[in-house]
């Protein structure tokens, strides 16, 4: 039904209901000659007007009475999952806090829970509650509060377990224990590095004020309240400036920055600006606006008006005003105030003000840049923050973490950056003041112009992404055409930025422009005509041209080698990048060569520079290039200091580290190293417990990657375990609708499939098909990969019939089908034909699939054992032992070399060649084999397993 | 903790339009409700049906002065009756939820049983009032506000500043094409 038409029905049921009996008889009958169907829809709702309205009182009243022993439980001493509520220890706008205790497990827990109950009026509050728990599922850090778990009430309100932080306002605890100024320092870099972290994985915390921060009496601090965070998520570009409007009004006053008060888009710099306040505080006990201000609107108009005082100079102020508050400050920082404000002049002061800057582009563009200067400070060393080259810096670090900045942030940060450095350039070069000027200006409108534009009441009401302005921007930059560096160097700016932001086409032309530009004017400075080469071919490679991207990089090299030190770390990152850049391609020796030489320049020809982030990058990836190349025995030592420098260098719990240790795990299954390998991913699992938040799907994968080494290792129940557990998380985690479940489950099917329970593995592998497609379709690769999982259970029933019928349907879907997996459908198609009876069609198929994998893997490879085998087995079937014995003998013989002594693979190969050499004539050790076979799957499988029946089977009729 | 001024003042202040306002409120009335649920049901007589209404009338008598205009009550009403909705259908599909998902070694559980009547009642009612606020938003209010919240005509056509006519007019219309809407799909 249209609004048209519930219009137009509304309007005959009013008119109908005004009249009398007759008259509406008359009117109805004149309305279906002219709209039968609307006739008859409101003959419906007037006979339904005249019932009664048991059909909308009922089912409330009902579901009330239903609902109200529950709705009606007292939080306190209510049991939420796990956890008991103990007692309220806060409320806000959101909903309400509780301190909760673990009720089960060996010892006793304590947690923060917050349920929301804002949802209930208003749903944009349950998104932004889901979103600060996806916030925090995203932060591990000893100095965030951790996210402990989560979900709904019984009633369906949304709740967030947070670890439970018992402590003091980082102020109070200061100021009780009388800290010094560089105990108070240490404390204010560790919080300046939680939220640079924070700041890193793209979250801004938009709330940073010491009621948020607590100090534990172990003196550790721990952010809390990520409640009007912001998720900057790269390729999600819903920063808009409409949107951060809420932010500014959800705020808090004195910690709040310019841009929050005004309402306009927030980014990193603001909370540089709040820990400025917060540093400001813990220096001096006063506020940088002095204590004239005392209303919200008095503050506010402080923070967008007055310029900060200096925090020596506050203090001046408080001692002149007041001797005894003056020296109270002094002394909760066991120090006269007179020294007090010695100490903080200079470079104190500075610091502080950097932090306090009105406009976000003049502050620290990072939390980590404060710590830095404060380290400075404390060991004397010059600190950076009256340093110049605030533009290299700048573009250098949106270059670095390209990925973590936010798309807006990044717009912001380069655009703000380049005024800058027009700024600072105008100071430098006074005798060209004149021209600097004129560039400067001549920015400035430029930028005026393109937020003008994008401003949403000239861009007709829509919302302003980042990449509105990016596009507003590039259109623009042909104004500056007399003025061509800065034409070109914004060019590149914005292009760097398309990168960023995965338009890698609107990128490459934007550089290409820029490097035409300066080519037309003779601008060749070689280092910038390199850094464009250089960011051309990153956009290029990202774009998927590769030929393009390598030609740009080598300019970028050429370039770079001849007016560098050839050990620059621009040099190698060149090198690096076109090793990469190869890879993408699989041209793996090339790869390989560029990776070598980078590597030999990062660390030395005698290897005797120290190991950095940028030499164990690139060593890594020439672990990975030789593991692709199946050059697995070179790849192993490499993937293996790969591990040990990163855990040296990074840290053993760095997520970096858990990741390069498991590559290590899987070219160790390559390897048919299998005890080790579960070791690794052992290890993987216990620190992935401690990095991601409970429940991740990281942990998940991790646990999956050990119960696939465990079943190799014929270790089932605990394969199971593993399995079973790996999958509960992801459900508990994400839910069941998701495509890491369905794959979770998909494996589990895989699973009870090779271990005979065939009813389980039926139960969850239609599951996981039935999950696919409701949420994807019935044409998601999903499908195929299932039903040949599917089928090899089939097949091991001995229901060739069934598992040809599923296989035919799968590879009708083969291009969605993976390379290896369309090996073991084709395989298992075999494997059905000849359970059918059909024994030449079969054998036809076997040897093709052989042929193929002898092709793609060499002759003598563990990857043909079942292959052979099940060609062995038809060939049997069919009464033709002699030609089946070759292959029979080959399975048995490349089983024993490569895999571990006793695994259950070699018994399965085994049980195969014993028959061969039964009918070769030799029986005696046809029993032997087949009798060690038997034990070996006995162990594994248990008694009442067919294959070890069939054993049974070919031993009797032996007698 | 907020006290009846502070309550009786973000009433005030929500009734004027302030979201803020709105959202430091929701949680002091959910609490309410809550209570008032608890007592309730600790006086339930047997064979007596609840009716949202005492739900409604039983936590503003607790939560706000005799002293508040006749025009914030009725707003103090509106967002108990929005409340309502939302608390009772999350109510239903937790429970439907529930009835999926059931206990924990659960990997391999798919038989799907049938959901209560009532739970699904419930959302068929709310599925249609969804429609209907679809075509019509003022029309699904009023029903929120008679059904849910159990407001009279009068304090209906207070909180939404329409004419008492109006609101007996429009409802007749929205509760027919409810029931019928109902009948359909049952």
């Amino acid at each position: 039904m249209t609004s048209d038409e519930f219009k137009e029905i509304e309007d005959a049921f009013q008119k109908a209901t005004a009249m009398t009996a007759p008259e509406r008889a008359a009117f109805l009958e004149r309305l279906a000659l002219e709209n039968a169907v609307l006739a008859q829809k409101v003959r419906d709702i007037l006979a339904a007007d005249s019932d009664g309205d048991t059909s909308l009182a009922a089912p409330i009243a009902g579901s009330i009475e239903s609902a109200i022993d529950d709705i009606g439980k007292p939080w306190i001493n209510r049991t939420i999952d796990a956890w008991t509520l103990k007692e309220k220890i806060g409320a806000g706008g959101m909903g309400a806090v509780f301190l909760a205790e673990r009720t089960t497990g060996e010892f006793a827990q304590t947690a923060a829970i917050k349920i929301m109950m804002a949802q209930l009026v208003d749903e944009t509050a349950e998104r932004r509650f889901r979103a600060e728990r996806q916030i925090l599922a995203n932060l591990s850090h000893p100095n965030i509060a951790t996210l402990l778990d989560g979900g709904s009430t019984m009633e369906g309100l949304p709740y967030i377990v947070m670890e439970y932080v018992e402590g003091v306002r980082i102020d109070a605890y200061c100021d009780e224990r009388r800290l010094s100024l560089t105990e108070r320092l240490r404390l204010f870099q560790e919080v300046c590095n939680a939220v640079d972290y924070a700041h890193r994985n793209l979250v801004v915390h938009r709330d940073l004020k010491p009621s948020n921060i607590l100090v534990t009496p172990q003196g550790i601090s721990k952010l809390l309240d990520f409640g009007i965070a912001k998720l900057l998520e790269p390729g999600a570009y819903e920063i808009t400036i409409a949107q951060t409007r809420d932010g500014a009004r959800a705020m808090t006053p004195d910690y709040a920055s310019p841009e929050q008060v005004r309402g306009e888009p927030v980014s990193i710099a603001t909370d540089v600006y709040s820990l400025g306040v917060l540093l400001f505080r813990l220096l001096t006990g006063q506020s940088p606006y002095g204590s004239s201000a005392s209303t919200s609107r008095e503050i506010e108009s402080a923070i967008l008006e007055s310029a900060p005082l200096r925090p020596s100079a506050a203090l001046t102020s408080l001692s002149s005003d007041s001797p005894a508050a003056s020296s109270e400050v002094g002394e909760q920082r066991s120090i006269s105030a007179e020294r007090l404000g010695r100490r903080l002049k200079g470079d104190l002061d500075t610091i502080a003000l950097k932090c306090l800057q009105k406009d976000p582009e003049r502050r620290y563009t990072s939390a980590r840049e404060i710590a830095a200067d404060i380290e400075r400070f404390l060991s004397n060393e010059p600190i950076l923050a009256r340093a110049d080259s605030w533009f290299y810096k700048t573009r250098k670090y949106v270059m670095r973490h390209s990925r973590a900045l936010a798309a807006a942030a990044a717009v912001f940060a380069t655009i703000a950056a380049l005024v800058t450095f027009y700024t600072i350039r105008l100071a430098d070069e006074r005798d060209k003041a004149q021209l600097a000027a004129e560039k400067s200006s001549q920015i400035s409108s430029f930028l005026i112009d393109v937020f003008k534009n994008a401003d949403p009441h000239t861009a007709k009401g829509e919302e302003v992404t980042a990449i509105d302005l990016l596009d507003e921007g590039a259109k623009r930059i042909a104004t500056l055409e007399n003025q061509p560096i800065v034409q070109s160097e914004l060019m590149q700016i914005i292009g760097d930025t398309y990168t960023n932001l995965d338009k890698e086409e609107r990128a490459i032309e934007l550089i290409q422009s820029a490097i035409n530009i300066r080519r037309a004017n003779g601008a060749f400075d070689p280092l910038s005509m390199a850094d464009l080469y250089h960011d051309l071919g990153e956009a290029q490679r990202l774009s998927g041209k590769i030929a393009d991207a390598v030609a740009s990089y080598k300019l970028a090299l050429k370039l770079r080698q001849e007016n560098l030190p050839e050990n620059h770390p621009d040099v190698i990152w060149t090198l690096e990048r076109i090793g990469v850049t190869y890879f993408d391609e699989r041209s793996n020796e090339e790869a390989l060569d560029y990776l070598q030489r980078a590597r030999n320049l990062a660390i030395g020809l005698d290897g005797d520079k120290e190991e950095d982030s940028l030499s164990l990058d690139i060593l890594g990836n020439i672990g990975i290039v030789l593991d692709v190349m199946g050059r697995y025995k070179e790849a192993e030592p490499i993937l293996r200091k790969t591990v040990e420098i990163s855990e040296k260098l990074d840290g053993e719990l760095d997520p970096n580290t858990i990741i390069r240790n498991n590559n290590l795990g899987y070219l160790l299954v390559r390897l048919y190293k299998y005890k080790e390998a579960e070791k690794i991913f052992s290890i993987s699992v216990e620190r992935a417990i401690k990095v991601w938040p409970k429940n991740h799907s990281q942990i998940a994968r991790y646990i999956a990657d050990r119960g696939a080494v465990l079943y190799r290792l014929g270790r089932m129940k605990e394969a199971e375990a593993a399995y079973v557990k790996a999958a509960e998380m992801v459900r508990d985690g994400d839910g069941e609708s998701s495509n890491d479940y369905i794959d979770h489950l998909r494996g589990l099917g895989a699973f009870y499939t090779i271990a005979g329970q065939y009813r389980k593995a039926e139960l969850n592998l239609m599951h996981a098909r039935k999950l696919t497609v409701e949420l994807f379709g019935n044409d998601n690769y999903q499908i195929p990969q299932i039903d040949i999982i599917r089928a090899k259970a089939k097949n091991m029933q001995e229901d060739g019939a069934r598992a040809a019928t599923i296989l035919q349907n799968a590879l009708l879907m083969r291009k969605k089908i993976t390379a290896n997996r369309l090996v073991i459908a084709e395989r298992e198609l075999g494997v059905a034909l000849s359970l059918q009876g059909k024994y030449n069609a079969a054998e036809k198929q076997l040897a093709k699939v052989l042929l193929e994998q002898e092709k793609a893997r060499g002759a003598d490879n563990p990857a043909l054992i079942d292959v052979l085998r099940e060609r062995a087995a038809n060939l049997r079937r069919a009464g033709s032992p002699g030609k089946a014995a070759p292959s029979a003998k080959r399975a048995y013989e490349i089983a024993t070399q490569y895999l571990p002594k006793d695994n259950w693979q070699i018994a399965l190969a085994a049980a195969e060649y014993a028959h061969t050499m039964e009918i070769a004539g030799d029986t005696e050790e046809a029993r032997r084999i087949a009798n060690k076979a038997r034990r070996d799957l006995v162990v594994v499988f248990g008694e009442g397993d067919q294959r070890v029946e069939s054993i049974d089977a070919f031993l009797t009729l032996m007698h | 903790m907020a006290g009846d001024e502070d309550i009786t003042r973000l009433l005030r202040e929500w009734s004027g339009g302030s979201a803020t306002a709105g959202e430091a409120l929701t949680p002091l009335v959910y609490d309410e409700l809550h209570r008032a649920a608890a007592r309730l049901f600790r006086r339930e007589n047997a064979g007596h049906t609840l009716q949202p209404t005492a739900l409604v009338h039983e936590a503003y008598a607790k939560l706000v002065n005799a002293d508040v205009s006749w025009r914030d009550r009725a707003h103090f009403y509106a967002l108990s009756a929005r409340m309502m909705r939302r608390l009772l259908i999350n109510y239903a599909n937790q429970r439907l939820a529930d009835k999926r998902g059931g206990d924990a070694a659960r990997i391999t559980l798919f038989d799907n049983v049938a959901a209560p009547d009532i739970d699904a009642a419930l959302i068929d009612l709310t599925d249609a009032l969804d429609e209907l606020e679809h075509h019509d938003a003022r029309k699904a209010q009023l029903i929120e506000l008679q059904y849910f919240g159990g407001l009279s005509l009068e304090e209906i056509a207070e909180a939404t500043n329409i004419s008492t006519a109006t609101v007996t007019r429009d409802l007749r219309f929205a509760r027919a094409w409810l029931k019928e809407k109902l009948s359909e799909s049952s």
